[in-house]
Order: structure tokens, then sequence, then C-alpha cells
């Protein structure tokens, strides 16, 4: 971080300071707000509210019906198989049921030690999946986004993420320090990662997410935003208030969140609690 | 190898003294008394299992101020202690400490150091403690936590350490940072430990005291409140540094109740080489010569050097004079090098216990150091820049209550020549007072980005500070570092402020200097203020007492590119300064003059630059230069000689303008004495542009100023009184470089102080009648104002 020429002058004109700084006006809000892209509400917390946007997976993927009964499948047959190791995290998992499980992915604007923003979490509701991802929509929102995430998680038993054990988590504890709230986890945990290690590390290149989506899943991401410029995406939007920059990071978290949901599909297909004739989970 | 019985140290100095190869260097020996100790009782006691860990160590009974140190600790008071070297001065928070963790649930302190090494003494220091009583090992969990912890290590120390030792670094990037990783530590963080307070002054000072505002507030997050013990080495105001520093009330500790021996402390004074009385034989020389007869008669000797070149000559000298002297003689001196690995201080202090050492030569690097013990003498190469440090090295010197040596060895300067004559000066009371500015805008500025990225800055964070607060962080929303939402400032930048931020600098603005021989690889840095006088296009750079030519000097990418070559020349800059006043802060009257303080646009430029032959100081060349000028927004205080009193010194013949240019010199030389800066730290010029009339301008050369001007306006008094006795005593005919000439400014780093440079020096009569007139003016006002006041 440099200050700027310019800072560096204000700074000089500062400690000769005779005339006063007059400080500009605020951008005043932006005609177009947040929800005009983005449909959805403000949900109210404790310490405040946070921006909530939501869709089904079936608006966005055709697939949803055949993923829902391949989940029902698999509760069905968990009952009649015996893993071992590590796989009984899955028969667990199955046998829990999928209407208790939420996926869970965030975004935020670095590695840690710096807020997070966007939580991104997808779970079962009928014969569809529910995509609910909650919006701290500036720094003064997280804490309540915080606290709401604890509501949402509330209402389940079992968290599935992609490397949530190492990152996801441990970020939203950490957090949650900093707020001075409470944020207590004892849910079962299941990271699609670990997992995925067993299955294909040494097979494919690396286990990124997308290097799973793309040959394992067979999807292919056109166009997605990429994830070092998430941060300063949001870092604007703070400062200017238009929402257009960060559609992308919306549609990125939640094709992460698509993606962990056929991913745990092809797991399931591999430990046999799923019959398929094909990996390919067509619609 | 016997070592020196203690009534046979005043036979060796009296053989010394008396021999004819040493005649006529003594210019002053002070025979300190021996002092008794003065204990205290604590009421109530301590709690008996530190009451045994420590008899069992052989501690105790307690000095008067440690009692009183625990006394405060007790009632929760902030407080700093003042004792000389070697009086105990971290029981005044072991006990503390340790009292609380045997007696509370949770507790946790942290302790600050300037240096890792330090640290890992009083590591050690607590382990010995905590080894005697099971009870105290139970409870006590301490750890260093600092650039070579590692990573699993720190993880435990976050999550279960009560006692963190540390330093200013790393508070400031590796812990206050990740302060949720260490929420369980700050919720019961009850004591915070600063030792070596006098090393937190000037940038550094200015610096940490902001790092203290961050963990103050972050401990105000998590709901604790610690209470600050500091240490200091003696300087005229620790506690107004201590307060400054921290931010808190802060009691003061100063009546030192441990016993000392006597000791006999020498002022050593090389004779001059001729009758014209300008030059003087090399002191290093002299200290060498001293260093080898002390060792010979079986003295244990620590002799500081201001210069780590000075010390490797000073050792290979000794060293080779003690071969010739007595077999085995060679070995028994060492050097001492800061950066030693833990485990070679080890074997330099087991050395030095057993007696296989005989002698070491350090840098001052080693007052800050290892736990030698005592040695029997010590000898101070050069008054090291302020008394306390010379008082802390001498302090080197005695083991108990046995006799010791310390002597200093003076350099042919202006402030050691005026030590030389004014002893007492040193041995009163002290003129020392540490500065610091924490509220510089500059240095502010990163700490508010640090802060912000902590936690949001908010209006509380006013009190923390300071009143430039809400400007700053205006400029730092402008600039998109923050965001101000709802009353709150948030960090807005995905990078992470702290590591930008330099505790030793005051801004990014540094310039490196680069070898071209050695594909660009970086030899040194130097800050933007000083690089245009320092390693201008064909500046001659000294660098590890290598001659290196500046080839170039990209001010734009701000590197200076430079080549080893062998010259038998060096370079000295021709500076064309102005200063342009921006304003007036305040302003009084004295001795019929006017005294101002206030902020200025300094202005300067490298115009031409002198070719020096060494040795001769012959002068062999002469260029000018085309280099854009430097601003610098500083403080700046002035001194306006009335109009009668330039009208008298023109009466009398002489040229006003002369005199106010010797006393601006001198001032140069003296004002570090008394706000514990460098010479290079000040400038100063005469200007009658912004007065209409001849004034004498004394600047800090920081942007945004660190408060040496400032303490110069408020003892002009004292500053200028201490000019007139060193000109009235100077023993030059005509003015010379230890007075009125100009001071030896910004000596490349390593280069031997006994070389000095030759300029027009002013007429130091005029300086001297100008400084007395204003003098006998002063005391006149004074008794006027007391008769007015009866």
């Amino acid at each position: 971080m440099k200050l700027s020429r310019k800072t560096k002058e204000a700074l000089s004109n500062l400690i000769g300071a005779s005339r006063a700084l007059q400080q500009e006006e605020g951008i005043s809000a932006e005609a177009v707000s947040v929800d005009e892209f983005l449909p959805g509400g403000v949900l109210k917390g404790k310490s405040g509210q946070i921006y909530v946007h939501e869709k089904l997976r079936s608006d966005v993927e055709k697939n949803t019906r055949r993923v829902v009964s391949l989940y029902r499948q698999a509760e069905l047959n968990a009952f009649s198989v015996e893993l071992e190791g590590r796989a009984r995290e899955l028969e667990i998992l199955a046998r829990t049921g999928f209407s208790k499980a939420v996926f869970l992915d965030i975004e935020s604007t670095g590695l840690f030690n710096c807020p997070t923003f966007l939580i991104g979490t997808m779970f079962l509701s009928g014969d569809d999946f529910v995509i609910r991802q909650l919006f701290a929509r500036d720094y003064s929102e997280e804490k309540c986004l915080i606290e709401l995430l604890s509501d949402l998680l509330s209402g389940f038993s079992t968290i599935v993420t992609f490397n949530g054990k190492s990152y996801d988590l441990p970020f939203i504890a950490d957090r949650a320090i900093y707020h001075g709230t409470r944020f207590i986890n004892r849910m079962f945990h299941f990271d699609l990662l670990h997992h995925s290690r067993r299955h294909w590390r040494g097979v494919l290149p690396n286990c990124k997410l997308q290097t799973l989506e793309l040959h394992v899943c067979r999807r292919r991401r056109v166009g997605d935003i990429p994830g070092s410029e998430i941060p300063h995406v949001y870092h604007s939007f703070v400062r200017t208030g238009d929402p257009y920059p960060m559609i992308p990071v919306f549609h990125h978290n939640m094709l992460d969140l698509i993606t962990m949901s056929e991913l745990l599909i092809e797991l399931m297909r591999r430990e046999g609690l799923i019959k398929m004739r094909s990996r390919a989970v067509e619609g | 190898m016997a070592r020196t019985s203690t009534a046979s140290l005043t036979a060796t100095l009296d053989s010394i003294l008396s021999s004819p190869d040493f005649r006529g260097r003594v210019k002053y020996v002070k025979r300190l008394k021996p002092r008794k100790a003065t204990y205290g009782e604590l009421s109530p006691p301590l709690v008996p299992s530190l009451s045994n860990a420590m008899a069992k160590l052989g501690i105790g009974p307690l000095y008067s101020h440690q009692v009183r140190a625990v006394e405060l600790a007790r009632t929760g008071k902030s407080f700093v202690v003042v004792t000389g070297t070697a009086s105990g001065k971290t029981l005044c928070y072991n006990i503390p400490v340790l009292e609380s963790l045997l007696t509370r649930e949770r507790t946790n302190a942290f302790y600050v150091f300037p240096t890792k090494a330090l640290a890992q003494d009083q590591l050690k220091a607590l382990g010995r403690i905590a080894n005697e009583e099971e009870s105290i090992a139970r409870k006590l969990r301490p750890g260093t936590y600092d650039g070579d912890t590692a990573q699993q290590t720190r993880r435990k120390l976050r999550e279960t350490a009560n006692v963190i030792l540390t330093n200013p670094d790393m508070l400031h990037q590796g812990i206050l940072p990740y302060h949720t990783r260490w929420s369980r530590f700050f919720s019961d963080l009850d004591y915070v430990v600063i030792d070596e307070l006098h090393a937190y002054r000037g940038i550094f000072g200015s610096n940490v005291a902001n790092v203290i505002r961050r963990l103050r507030r972050i401990c105000s997050h998590y709901g604790s409140n610690p209470q600050f013990i500091l240490c200091s080495a003696t300087i005229r105001n620790p506690r107004e540094l201590a307060q400054e520093l921290t931010g808190v009330d802060v009691e003061l500790i100063s009546q030192d109740g441990s016993p000392r021996g006597p000791k006999l402390f020498v002022f050593w004074n090389p004779p001059f080489l001729d009758d014209a009385r300008m030059e003087r034989r090399s002191s290093n020389v002299e200290a060498k010569e001293l260093l080898v007869e002390l060792i010979t008669k079986g003295t244990q000797t620590i002799a500081f050097t201001k210069a780590r070149v000075v010390a490797e000559l000073i050792y290979r000298y000794a060293s080779d004079d003690l071969a010739t002297r007595r077999a085995g003689l060679k070995d028994s001196i060492r050097p001492y090098r800061a950066g030693y690995l833990p485990e070679e201080r080890r074997e330099i202090e087991r050395q030095l216990f057993s007696g296989e050492l005989m002698g070491v030569v350090s840098t001052n690097a080693l007052e800050l150091g290892i736990d030698v013990g005592g040695l029997d003498a010590s000898i101070t190469v050069g008054f090291p820049g302020t008394i306390a440090s010379t008082w802390q090295q001498a302090g080197r010197a005695g083991r108990g209550t046995r006799e010791a040596l310390s002597v200093l060895v003076a350099y042919n300067d202006a402030i050691d020549q005026y030590l030389m004559r004014h002893p007492e000066y040193f041995f009163r009371q002290s003129p020392e007072n540490a500065v610091i500015a924490p509220d510089n805008p500059y240095i502010l500025a990163g700490h508010l980005c640090a802060a912000a990225f902590e936690l949001p800055i908010t209006e509380q964070d006013v009190e923390l500070f300071g009143s430039l607060t809400e400007k700053i962080t205006n400029l730092l929303e402008e600039a998109e570092h923050v965001k101000g939402i709802d009353e709150k400032w948030y960090w807005s930048r995905t990078d992470f402020p702290a590591a930008s931020v330099n505790l030793r600098t005051i801004s990014d603005d540094t310039y490196t200097i680069v070898d071209v021989k050695r594909e660009n690889a970086v030899i040194g840095t130097v800050d933007a203020i000083s690089a245009p006088e320092l390693v201008y296009p064909e500046a001659i750079y000294l660098h590890e007492g290598e001659t290196y030519f500046t080839r170039e000097l990209d001010m734009e990418q701000k590197i200076a590119y430079v080549e080893k070559s062998e010259v038998d020349y060096y370079t000295q800059p021709v500076l064309d300064t102005s200063l342009r006043v921006l304003r007036q802060q305040k302003e009084k009257e004295w001795a019929g003059q006017k005294v101002v303080l206030g902020e200025a646009d300094v202005t300067w430029a490298t115009t031409a630059f002198k070719k020096i032959r060494f040795y001769t100081l012959e002068s062999i060349g002469y260029k000018t230069l085309d280099l854009p000028p430097q601003h610098l927004e500083t403080c700046s205080m002035w001194l306006v000689p009335s109009a009668s009193l330039l009208k008298s010194v023109r009466a009398g013949g002489e040229n006003p303008i002369e005199g106010l240019a010797g006393i601006r010199n001198m001032m140069i030389n003296v004002v570090p004495l008394f706000a514990m800066c460098d010479k290079q730290d000040i400038g100063g010029i005469i200007d009658s542009s912004n007065t209409g009339t001849p004034a004498i301008f004394i600047y800090d050369r920081f942007r945004g100023g660190l408060g040496f001007a400032e303490k110069t306006y408020q003892l002009i008094g004292e500053v200028l009184a201490a000019c007139l006795s060193l000109v009235k005593e100077c023993e030059c005919q005509e003015g010379c470089p230890s007075c009125v000439g100009l001071p030896i400014l910004r000596p490349a780093q390593h280069q031997d102080p006994d070389v000095y440079h030759g300029w027009p020096i002013p007429n130091k009569r005029t300086a001297l009648e100008m400084l007395s007139a204003l003098l006998v003016e002063a005391s006149v006002s004074e008794s006027t104002e007391v008769r007015q006041s009866l």
C-alpha cells in the first residue's frame, strides 16, 4: 500500500493546514440497487440486516429433478450398504438424510483476517433445491450475516462443503470472534475435498473444484470471474454501490454450490449408494 | 589467568596514570562512592511459593525500589522504574506478574523488548524461577513469540501461553493484525511490560507509541485494560516519555535501593599532536593501548565503540599487541557483534566467567544484550551520543560491591571535547530528553490504516490517536483505503497495511543503493531526505570501509547506482537550502529576543560538490550539479535577534551574520544533548526572507517533525547557555570544527570519526560576544521576573 502522491500532497497540506479540509459528500445511493439484478429481500437480524438472494436450482439447472431423485435413491440404499474407512462418512450422510443437509460456500475479501460478505447455501426442499445466498451489502452487515447464518444452520444437522474444514468454517468462526458473536458449530461436517482426494488424487492434475467439475461432472464454465478478482469487486461495490459487477460473484458462488451437489452424487455412485448407468447426470 | 583483586584496581590505574606513555590524558577522575543497599518490606508479603523460589535462587531481600514496584502493581497502577544497571529492574515486573499468576485464575502478560536476544534472556530468567517451585512451574506458561518462532509453536502459544515475550515489530505485524486468534490472550491481558523504554525515542518511539495505541484498542474490544510496567535507563524525562508512549498515567520510581561498589570514572582525552592544537592523537589507538595495558595487568575489560569498523580495528590491533606482550594473551580478547547466535553468546559469557576471556570489544549493540555479568573495567571509545548510553556501558564494569573502573575516551569532536571540559555536566542530573511525536501525520497515517484493518475506526479512536485522526481518516477514505459506514471506517482494500509500515522509518520514502558491478545487488538504503546529499551523481559513497562511485541517481525510481572504485578522495556536497515559514504555532520572548515555534517548508538542493583528498584534506576539485530541489515540510523553531543586538554587534565592527552562523553550528552540536537525537536529525539555516531580519532556524529533518525543534524551543535558554560554554572554553584561536565550525554532518556510515573536513569557519569572537550578550540579558530578565513575583 503506497500513499498516493495526491494523499501525500494532502498530508503535506494538512500539517501546514490553515484551510479547512473539505470532505466530498458521499455518492448518493445508486438508482439501481442490488435487487434489480439479484431479486430477493432484506432479512433482519439481531445486529442489523443483510440482503438475501434466493432462487431454485431448477430455475438454473435442467437436471435438478434427476439429481433430487438420485439423492432419494442414495438415502434408501444407505441402509443396505456397509462402507469402510473414510467412506463411512458418506453412509452417515445418506442415512441422516439429505433434507437435513446444507451445502455451504463462502466468498470473502481474502484468505484470512478480513471480512466475508457472501455466504452461499443450498438445501433440499421438497423436490427441488433452494439456493439461498446471504449477502452483506457493506462491512457493517457482516456481523448480522454471521448471526443469520447461524440461525439458518440450526435447522440442519449436516454441513457439506468443499475444503470447508480448512477454510470456510474456521473463517466464519474467526469472524464471529471478531464481532463478538457466538458461532458454535457442532454439526456433522462432510468435506467433499477430502473424499475427492481419495478418488482422484494422482488421477487428475489436481483436486481443485473446477478441475473436478470439468472432468468428473463434465461441466465447463465459461467466462466465470477469476477468484482473485472477487475481493476487489466487492470493495468496489461497497464504495460505489454499483451492483452490476457483483452479479458474476453471485453466479460464481452459485456454480460452486451446484457443482458440489453433483460431485457428491459421483462420490456416492462410486461407493455404491447410487446405481447409474453412466457417469453423466443428464436431465 | 588471575583476575585483579579488589584493592589492586586502584593500583593498576595509578600505574597507568603515572606511566610516561599516558601522561596528560586524564582530564578528570570521579570517585563514585559505594552505596549500601536499601531494603523494603512488602505488606502483605509475597506468597510463600514465590518467596521460596527467590530464596532458593539467592534473590532477596528486596530493594526499596522493587518493593515500591510491587506495591504500585498491586494497586493496579502503571509505573516506570528508572534505576541503574544491575539494580534488579526485571524483578520489578517479574514479581507482580508471577504473583498474579499464583493468585488469580487467569492472567496474561506481554513482555516487550527491543530485541529478540533480550527476550530470550528474559525467558531464561523466568524459567530459572519456575524451576525452583512446582506451583510456579505449573501455572507459568511462557514463550517467546517472534520471527524465529516455529508455526506449530505459535499456535500453541496463542492458545495456551500466559506470558508472551515479544518485540514491537512482531506486535505490529504478527500479533495485532491477527487478534482474533489471540482473543483468549487479550481477554485476560493484565500486564504489558516494556523494557528499555529509552530505546523508544525518535522515529522508532513514535511508531511504537502508535502500535501501543492499537494494542489498547484491541484490549478494549476484548474487555481488558492492562497496566503498564516500564523500565528505563536514566533520562531526564522518563515519566513524560512513558506517558506519551503508552497514553496512560504513569507513576515514577527513581530511588535506587540497590548497592554499588566503589567506582572510578575516568575522562581520558588524547593529547594534541601539534602546537596549533587542532589535531589530537587517534582516540582509537589510545583506547587500544589502554585496553592492552589493563588486560596485561589482569583486569577483565570491555570496550565499546561507535562503529563496527572501529571495533574490528581495535580488536585486531589489541590482540596483535597482546601477542607481543605475553604468550597466551593473544586469544584472551574477542570481538562481539550483534547477530551472534545464542550458542556463541553463551560461549563468550562462559569464557568471561571462567576468566579464559579477559577482554571483549563491541559496538553499542552489547549494551542491549547478553548477561555478561560484571567485568572489572569498561572503556567507552567516543561519546556514544547519549549520557544514558554511556552510563549503561559503564554499568558493565563492576561485580557486586567490588571496585570497578570506567573510562570515557574522547574523540576530537565538539561534544566529546565539551564533556572533557565539563565533566560535571555529565555527572549531574541528565539533560537528555527522549522525544517522540506519535501524532506526526505521516507516521499516524500508516498506523490508522493498520488500525482500520484490525477493527473499524470509530469516534472513540480520536482519544487514542489524537486530533488529526478525523482529518487523516477522511483523506484515507478519499484515497479509497477505508470506507465509512455509519460512523465506522472499515479497511476496504485487499492488501495488508501493516506490511507497508516500517517502525524505523517515517514513510516508504527510501532509496535503494545498488552495485552495478554485482548485477544491481542492493548494498544499502538511505532515506529520501539524505539521498541527494549522500548519493548524488559522482558522489563517493562509503560502505563497509569501501569506496563506491555513484554512477547515477534515479530520483523517480528512488535508486542510486554505484560501483566499487579505488579512489583516494571523498566528496562533500554543497547544499543550497532555503526555508519558507508556513505557520506559526507558538511565540515567546527570551532575553529580549523573539523565539518562535511553527511549521516550515524547507527546500534544498545539492548544487555542487567538492572533491577532497583523504588524510591531506586538500581540495582537488569542484563540480556543479543540476538536481531537482527537495521539499520537506516539518517543524521548525526560530530565534530572531532584536534590532538592538544586531546594531551593537555591527557597532563593534563585527558581522552579526557570522556570529549567527557560529551559533547555528553550535546549536546543531548541542541540541542532540537535550533532545536525544543525532546531529543529522536536525538542520539549521540563517535566513532573513521570512522575518525580514536575520534569524536562526533549527528544524527537524523529518516530514511532519519529530519533536526536536519543539524541545529546542522549550529549552532555548539551556541550549544557548551550553553553546556559550562550548565556544568560551574551546582552546582554538579563531574557531574550529569543535566549536563554531560546521559540525561533521552525516559522515558516511562507517567512516573513521577521527577524520574531519575543512570548511570556512565563522568568526568565533562574534559568536561569543552575541551569546554572552544574550545570556546576560536572559539572567537579567529572569531576575526581573523573580523580583516582580516577590
